[in-house]
């Protein structure tokens, strides 16, 4: 079973390989990621995914292959080339200083200057606050410190961040762990809106009950390689389920 | 509700805490210490906190990052020989104040990348550097004190008394040149913790090292940026002392480098790094040097350790308490 599609994919990795001394990470990965979508990277834990995910947003390159971003091949070696060129990741538990206020956050790396190399602290908290409320979340002050917010709110700073930098792509590596599950079906909604608003999205979690309403088409890893590639009409939760548990290809529905 | 109120004052101006200690030992001192409120005793305080002072505020900025520097003491007490030597050879006393100041920020400078490269904690490098550093001015001089021979404006400009020829007034006799750089560089550097870029990664890199990386903050940079920004302090403070006391001798800056990290964490700068102001740092050296001169009006100076030790204490205590009940 292979989904097939015809517009240009915004990702594609060619067998892409990564050691770590002995360890074979990856395995010689071929995917390819479609703009417009939800693609979900679902897998067990040491699966590949999160080293997949950090060649994606920059903080490692491949060992071997090649990884073509925006129709370019792309060497990053950290993530702020990746920033660059348009990739937004939002990271499991180390997206935020949580002893720094949400507007700090918001602009880090990316600060807005009056000149002189002055900070524009009353533009960066107006902004902030703007780009949080298009997400639908309410915050009293863009001057609190991260650290009194909750998990749920932290996520969606985190995201309205990303987005304000008007990404080609959105990478989100399990936005939901650790996370309640009313405050991961805020997560789950803005990332549905992020697909709205035309931004491509890869979501890698091991959660598929989560994923499945909202994911488009599912990449599987198992032991470094590429064990599923398949659009979401194609499986139900439970054969990708199965498919991780067992190791094995998804087999046919019939 | 009082208590509502007072933990909103205290998230909008944390350093409250040591303010209002501060305020009370100048009223005890004031009461029970001879002569202690006086403009002259106040004078003497700036003055004696001026030089811990100005490394400190280089201490709290490189603590904020995440990092530490316990050879503050050993590189100060040989900035002062680099000048005097530097002098002695002929070299007009303005470059020899540069050469001090590069001198000293470089070797700030490689403090950072000892740390940074070799992944070394920076508390065992520098420890390194504070035995490397004493030790060669012990070996250089062999110990023996050296003294400079130069004399002139430029000195007077940097540690000097501003007011000398100007004033028969007994009680300005004592200012200095370092009481008033102090709080420039004070002000300085608060400016560019808060509102500039630099400090806003000093602070991300000390709170969060792989959420600033993440977010594209040069960590790197910026810690050993850190740590040349308190080497030419340390520079600056060992050249305006040789212009006070024209010479360099072994034993100075002792235990200069804990007073430092003591003023720091009083001031309510994390040990942990993220958190910590200059502000805070400034009331911490002003805390401990109102200690230190109140205890000789009421002669007990051998009470300034022990009591420094008991106010650290209690002042990580009542930080940590004052965190937790922040909002």
């Amino acid at each position: 079973m292979k989904a097939e599609h015809t517009s240009a994919p915004i990702v594609e990795l060619i067998d892409v390989k990564k050691r770590f001394g002995r360890v074979n990470a990856l395995r010689g990965v071929n995917c390819k990621f479609y703009r417009g979508q939800i693609t979900a990277l679902v897998g067990d834990n040491g699966a590949g995914k999160s080293t997949l995910t950090k060649i994606l947003c920059g903080v490692y390159p491949p060992t071997k292959g090649r990884f073509v971003f925006d129709g370019q091949d792309r060497h990053w070696t950290n993530p702020v080339e990746a920033r660059e060129a348009g990739i937004e990741t939002v990271y499991q538990d180390l997206a935020l200083v949580e002893s720094m206020s949400i507007a700090r956050n918001f602009f880090l790396g990316k600060e807005i200057k009056k000149g002189l190399g002055i900070l524009d602290h009353k533009k960066m908290a107006e902004v902030a606050l703007k780009g949080v409320r298009d997400l639908g979340i309410e915050l009293p002050d863009a001057n609190r410190n991260v650290q009194f917010l909750s998990g749920g709110q932290r996520k969606s700073i985190a995201i309205a961040r990303s987005l304000h930098f008007k990404p080609k792509l959105l990478i989100l590596d399990e936005p939901t762990a650790a996370l309640s599950i009313k405050e991961s079906n805020i997560v789950l909604r803005h990332v549905e809106e992020v697909r709205e608003r035309g931004i491509p999205v890869i979501f890698i979690t091991h959660n598929i009950h989560l994923i499945y309403p909202i994911a488009d088409r599912f990449i599987l890893l198992e032991q470094g390689q590429k064990i599923g590639d398949v659009d979401k009409n194609e499986v139900t939760p439970d054969q990708l389920i199965e498919s991780i548990v067992t190791g094995k290809e998804i087999r046919d529905a019939n | 509700m009082p208590g509502r109120q007072f933990s909103r004052l205290v998230s909008r101006f944390p350093e409250i805490g040591v303010l209002l200690v501060l305020i009370g030992f100048l009223g005890l001192f004031s009461i029970i210490g001879r002569g202690f409120a006086s403009t002259n005793t106040m004078i003497t305080i700036l003055v004696g906190a001026a030089e811990l002072g100005t490394i400190a505020i280089g201490v709290s900025i490189l603590m904020i990052a995440g990092e530490f520097d316990i050879s503050v003491g050993s590189v100060y007490c040989f900035s002062t020989l680099i000048f005097c030597v530097a002098s002695n050879l002929g070299i007009p006393t303005p470059a020899c104040f540069l050469i001090t100041l590069a001198a000293c920020a470089g070797i700030g400078c490689c403090n950072g990348m000892l740390t940074v490269f070799l992944g070394i904690p920076s508390f065992i490098a520098t420890l390194g550097a504070m035995l490397f550093w004493r030790g060669l001015h012990g070996i250089l001089t062999e110990g023996a004190d050296v003294s400079l021979k130069e004399s002139g404006a430029f000195l007077e400009f940097l540690g000097g008394n501003p007011l000398a020829s100007s004033t028969d007034s007994m009680t300005l006799q004592s200012l200095k040149m370092t009481a008033i750089w102090f709080p420039i560089f004070a002000i300085f550097f608060h400016v560019l913790l808060q509102k500039t870029r630099f400090g806003n990664h000093v602070f991300a890199t000390g709170g969060n090292l792989n959420a600033a990386r993440n977010a594209g903050v040069k960590v790197t940079k910026t810690k050993i940026l850190s740590f040349t920004i308190l080497g030419a302090l340390v520079g600056f403070t060992g050249s305006a002392n040789v212009a006070q006391y024209r010479g360099s001798t072994g034993m100075l800056g002792e235990y200069l480098e804990l007073d430092a990290i003591a003023a720091c964490v009083v001031g309510g700068n994390l040990l942990m790094g993220g958190r910590g102001s200059i502000l805070g740092t400034v009331l911490g050296v002003l805390l401990l040097q109102v200690i230190r001169t109140g205890l000789v009006t009421i002669g007990d100076a051998y009470w300034y350790r022990p009591l420094t030790g008991i106010i650290i204490v209690v002042a990580v205590v009542l930080n940590t308490f004052i965190r937790k009940h922040q909002e």
